[in-house]
């Protein structure tokens, strides 16, 4: 691996870190239930993430 | 699902955590708790496999194990996040103990893998940052 590959990847932790710690504290500001409306919207999220091609087994 | 003992001391201190945060009147926390848990497990779980798949070739070499926890989760962490919000559905239509139980059963083992991914990303920068 590359300096280059090393510092791009350390970028992309951070980023991803940085995205994770935003997601957290807008939950937690908003501790109700959901309402089914919410629900859908969370499982129509949660479906498209999960479809994702890093979602899938690899090939063997 | 074979359950890792390393794992418990994360969990308690999310649950500690958890438990620590004031949910709004009328909310059951352990509701809120299990909506809040679903949802930051998708995208913790989502981080650490875009991780695995963007750097395989590397990951293979260096940390073999990440893989393998990817894929488990590939495997496990759908049907059990599904469990997780029919457990979470079927409490909130009924309330009784039992359906508590599930949802709290359900629960831990959602956080469980949540907690792997969540230790497979630190690997995974360990290894990115010293090669």
């Amino acid at each position: 691996m590359t300096p280059f590959e090393i510092v791009m990847l350390a970028i992309r932790s951070a980023a991803e870190a940085s995205k994770l710690a935003n997601l957290l504290v807008e939950r937690a500001k908003r501790n109700a239930e959901l309402t089914s409306e919410e629900e859908a919207q969370v499982d129509a999220r949660h479906a498209e993430i999960m479809s994702q091609s890093h979602w899938q087994l690899p090939p063997s | 699902m074979k359950t890792n003992l390393r794992y418990l001391p994360l969990l308690a201190l999310a649950l500690i955590l958890f438990n620590g945060c004031q949910t709004a009147p009328g909310s059951d926390p352990i509701v809120v708790r299990a909506e809040q848990l679903a949802d930051m497990a998708v995208d913790t779980v989502d981080t650490f496999l875009k991780i695995e798949e963007d750097n395989r070739v590397m990951i293979t070499s260096l940390a073999p194990r990440l893989g393998e926890v990817a894929n488990l989760l590939r495997r496990e962490f759908p049907p059990a996040l599904q469990k997780l919000k029919d457990a979470t559905r079927a409490y909130k239509s009924s309330r009784t103990q039992d359906m508590k139980t599930d949802l709290s059963t359900a629960s831990a083992v959602v956080e469980q893998l949540r907690m792997q991914a969540v230790e497979q990303i630190a690997q995974a920068k360990q290894a990115q940052l010293n090669p």
